[in-house]
């Protein structure tokens, strides 16, 4: 970061918003994990959100407060984080790089980055998170739908922090998976799928699927949501998801890059969907608190 | 730009430049333990530990380091006073050109301040963002084990 002259350590969040609205090229800074990487020659000024009360992991009645400087170790090791909530995001932490670099990634700087290997991100477009923006003048909240329809880098305006995210209380029938594929157990995403929906009476309602990894920028696949609604959870489910996902695949634009030709990452598609949903239909197990009961013989086999 | 930090236990007020990388920075104040392997975040040789969680420090601003507790290979020990990780280390044949050694002894001291008596599994997750191309790993594991003891 060749043009990089000073880099501020605020001691709460009004000094940082101050800073962050100070100038021209001043931005915030948590792990650096990709600012190292990639440099930036844009960059005149960082502002350190380390240490600012970002930090946090919260429990409301209603839903869940991450700050946006928590680290994937720190959600990793929150014993705040529970239900599917807590299980999705745990599940999805384990799979950042390694524990080094666990350490360091933040959720704000994951989803705001965006990186195409960035894995949260359809975490947060399954469970219907909210993002709460906030600048020295003014704060809103976007839905992780609005958040990732274009790059949040042009969503979010000069002086503007991503602060925290907010996931809703799911309801106690809900079930739901995410999953990884990628070479090696510490290698960036070729595909990344997560979904959640709630499994009442044995059937599929509420749906939200999302992918990433294997598309530009992370997005729900609404036509596969409406496709699955309303399914019996049965042994011919398996056969279901591989015909929607069959019928919606020339929809999507798969990419291709290094790591696997936009070829492959279609080929797998709906294997990855099909495990995920296997997974979550069996997750049942993984929760003390549900108490929906799998009928006998479940399995997608 | 000045940077203040605490690097194995002595507090240090040091120059940098605003974009420097912490791993430059560490071997350009002697702490050469800190080694340069890929410089990309792979291979886990430039491991340190900031406030007793391990780090890459080629992946971190040196600046973003204020503040914090930095330990390298250097607090573990030396020839005449061996850490009980390096003890372990070397009674189980776990180095052999020593490239990965004090990464993947501070990534093990970072498991074991935590969890004393880890198991296979939990040693294997916590040393995932190490590689080493010598020893095929099992030694490493066993001195692990051998540490947590």
């Amino acid at each position: 970061m060749k043009n990089l002259k000073h880099i501020h350590h605020p001691k709460n969040l009004e000094e940082a918003l101050n800073l962050l609205s100070s100038g021209v090229g001043v931005y915030p800074a948590a792990g650096c994990c990709s600012l190292s990487l990639s440099g930036g020659t844009k960059i005149n000024e960082l502002v350190n959100i380390n240490n600012i009360g970002l930090n946090n992991i919260e429990e409301t009645k209603t839903r869940y407060v991450i700050g946006a400087a928590v680290t994937a170790q720190n959600i990793i090791d929150s014993k705040n984080l529970s239900g599917l909530t807590g299980k999705l995001l745990k599940d999805c932490a384990l799979t950042i790089g390694s524990r080094q670099i666990r350490n360091a990634v933040t959720l704000g700087g994951n989803i705001c980055g965006l990186l195409p290997w960035s894995d949260f991100p359809p975490v947060l477009l399954a469970l219907n998170a909210h993002i709460h923006i906030k600048s020295a003048a003014a704060e809103t909240e976007h839905s992780a739908d609005a958040f990732f329809f274009k790059h949040p880098a042009k969503l979010l305006s000069p002086g503007e922090i991503c602060a925290h995210i907010l996931f809703p209380t799911i309801d106690k029938h809900h079930r739901g998976a995410f999953m990884k594929f990628a070479r090696t157990s510490v290698d960036k995403t070729i595909m990344n799928a997560c979904l959640a929906f709630n499994a009442r009476g044995n059937r599929i309602s509420e749906l939200k699927i999302a992918v990433s990894g294997c598309v530009g920028l992370p997005r729900r696949l609404t036509e596969l949501e409406t496709l699955l609604n309303g399914e019996i959870i049965d042994k011919n489910l398996n056969k279901k998801i591989t015909a929607a996902c069959l019928k919606i695949k020339n929809s999507v634009d798969f990419i291709g890059d290094l790591k696997a030709p936009k070829e492959y990452r279609r080929d797998i598609f709906e294997v990855i969907i099909r495990d995920a949903f296997e997974r979550a239909v069996n997750c049942a197990h993984d929760y003390t608190d549900y108490t929906f009961p799998l009928p006998e013989g479940i399995g997608l086999g | 730009m000045k940077l203040n930090i605490t690097i194995n236990g002595t507090k240090r007020t040091l120059t940098i430049a605003p974009g420097d990388i912490l791993l430059d920075v560490l071997r350009r104040e002697g702490y050469f333990g800190v080694k340069k392997g890929c410089g990309q975040g792979e291979c886990g040789a430039c491991t340190v530990l900031i406030n007793g969680a391990a780090h890459k420090s080629c992946l971190m601003l040196a600046g973003i380091a204020e503040g914090k507790e930095i330990t390298t290979i250097e607090a573990l020990g030396d020839t005449d006073n061996l850490h009980p990780i390096q003890k372990a280390f070397l009674e189980a044949g776990a180095v052999q050109c020593g490239f990965c050694s004090p990464g993947m002894m501070l990534s093990a001291k970072a498991l074991l301040d935590k969890n004393p008596d880890p198991s296979d599994n939990e040693i294997k997750k916590a040393l995932d963002g190490n590689l080493c191309r010598c020893t095929g790993y099992a030694k490493i594991i066993k001195a692990v084990k051998m540490a947590a003891k």
